[in-house]
């Protein structure tokens, strides 16, 4: 079976795999073959970039806030001004990995390490995941050639974001139509999954949109 | 004696602004005596510009402003010769761009405001001419408009003396006065930086490529720092240097993932599959979720 991945489902499969057991990784195993987009890499280096600066970055910014504190160390009782000083969105991610993975009391020098490490664990993870994904595409499509009237077309179905969805729907089609073969489409969209996804087949070159949320083995 | 690389595409930046020139005649006496009463040994371009700076700076305080068009950059400020209302040449004598005014200006200038100015050109003879150019550069930081540019100077210091101690101290100072609002664009790439320097110095690895990290991080924040800090410039710097900056930008991410993958092939994750991970996937898919990733 032929598979062309969304950009989404590379970013549930680099950052949150274990989260999906058994969905994005079984939908990526080695039986079926593999492909996607120079436009998908493109923009999951984007969301990358995007997630280590909204969420990542923020586990650092409080390992630093520790590091310029005035105390040598913290107790179980101060628990909650750490939770504090982090940013808002990471704050139940602190709470969780104070509760758990954190004996007092604790040096600052300890607790601000242990989350510099909590940092470049998931970043280690999601780097290793991607380069074993890379791995996995028998080819990246570039493709060279405009569809304008499709293209016009999917913008009045109201796919809006042309140099994304669109764009990423076409490098599909294209690939279909070069290829000559049978081609599903996998992403999480709800969009492109649901809404859309019965106009989206009369109009382009592919067999199935695959929902990975309720994908269960084929 | 030696002299820095004071911006990398000079022929380019004052060869295109040559036309605006600033008129205000006390900048033209004050550059001719100032050349006229240094000893020329001592003087090169980077001295030139910090000696006319410091000047500059006290000849304020005396009450005349001569208007001196300069912006800030990685070594202090950078004078822009071209927009100066005398011509002053560089000739180069051992490995050194010595500056040179041929044309006195013209007189016709208030006695009173000529003579503060050779007592301070007089004045600052006596106490800069002998400093070193690191030296002089320490007195132009003095007025550096962000506190973060000169704890960054005293970091890349102490990371070119592989003094580690201290410059591990010097990663929280960075940190807490890293001017985020004015460098809103380098915040998110600077906030990646900051781990990895941690780990380099405290690991002891990867000194040469911190180096090289943080001298185009530094090329990359002095860029903006020229748009956002500069005085009397008679010509627009903002498009000479925003396309650079907006280019550095993407040069320093790709370097920084370079870097980082580095690091994390060095970094041990202490157990596989960790609970520390799985915490993280947690929170952090309910993150992408809120946020639309997925």
């Amino acid at each position: 079976m032929n598979l062309f991945h969304d950009t989404n489902v590379l970013i549930a499969y680099c950052f949150i795999q274990d989260r999906w057991k058994g969905k994005a990784e079984a939908i990526l195993k080695d039986d079926f073959t593999h492909f996607t987009s120079d436009k998908v890499i493109n923009e999951f280096l984007e969301k990358e970039d995007e997630i280590i600066k909204d969420f990542y970055s923020k586990i650092v910014n409080l390992s630093e806030r520790i590091y310029k504190s005035g105390k040598d160390n913290f107790n179980v009782d101060e628990k909650n001004k750490i939770i504090k000083k982090a940013d808002k969105e990471i704050r139940p991610l602190i709470a969780e990995f104070l509760d758990k993975k954190v004996t007092y009391p604790v040096s600052k020098k300890i607790l601000a390490e242990s989350l510099q490490n909590l940092y470049f664990e998931g970043l280690k993870t999601e780097r290793a995941r991607y380069e074993n994904l890379r791995q996995k595409f028998k080819e990246i499509h570039c493709r060279l050639k405009e569809y304008p009237k499709l293209e016009s077309q999917l913008e009045q179905l109201g796919i809006h974001n042309g140099n994304r969805d669109r764009g990423i729907l076409l490098d599909a089609h294209d690939l279909a139509i070069l290829k000559g073969f049978t081609l599903n489409f996998v992403s999480l969209d709800d969009d492109l999954c649901q809404e859309f996804r019965n106009e989206i087949l009369n109009l382009l070159e592919l067999n199935e949109i695959i929902d990975l949320r309720y994908y269960s083995g084929f | 004696m030696d002299e820095f690389v004071e911006i990398e595409f000079e022929d380019e930046l004052f060869g295109i602004s040559s036309v605006n020139k600033i008129s205000n005649p006390y900048l033209g006496y004050t550059v001719f005596r100032l050349l006229e009463e240094f000893d020329q040994r001592f003087m090169s371009k980077t001295r030139f510009y910090k000696i006319l700076f410091l000047v500059y700076q006290r000849l304020k305080k005396r009450g005349i402003n001569i208007q001196l068009p300069y912006f800030w950059y990685r070594w202090g400020d950078v004078v822009c010769v071209s927009s100066l209302p005398v011509n002053v040449e560089f000739i180069k004598y051992g490995g050194m761009h010595i500056p040179h005014v041929i044309k006195k200006p013209e007189n016709g200038l208030e006695p009173e405001k000529k003579e503060k100015i050779d007592e301070t050109i007089k004045l600052a003879k006596l106490d800069l001419e002998k400093k070193s150019t690191e030296e002089l550069i320490d007195e132009v930081y003095k007025f550096a408009p962000t506190e973060f540019q000169k704890e960054f100077r005293e970091f890349r210091k102490y990371l070119d003396q592989d003094n580690t101690t201290n410059a591990l101290l010097k990663i929280s100072d960075l940190f807490e006065k890293f001017p985020k609002d004015e460098f809103e664009e380098l915040h998110p790439i600077f906030l990646r930086l900051i781990p990895l320097l941690r780990y380099g110095l405290e690991k002891r690895k990867f000194p040469e490529e911190l180096r090289e990290l943080t001298d185009l991080f530094w090329d990359i924040f002095c860029k903006k720092l020229a748009i956002l800090y500069n005085e009397n410039v008679p010509f627009d710097l903002l498009p000479i240097f925003e396309g650079k900056y907006k280019e550095g930008i993407i040069q320093l991410r790709d370097k920084v993932r370079e870097v980082e993958n580095l690091i994390l092939d060095d970094f041990a994750v202490l157990e596989s599959n960790s609970e520390s991970q799985s915490i993280l996937e947690k929170h952090l898919e309910k993150f992408l979720e809120s946020k639309g990733y997925l």
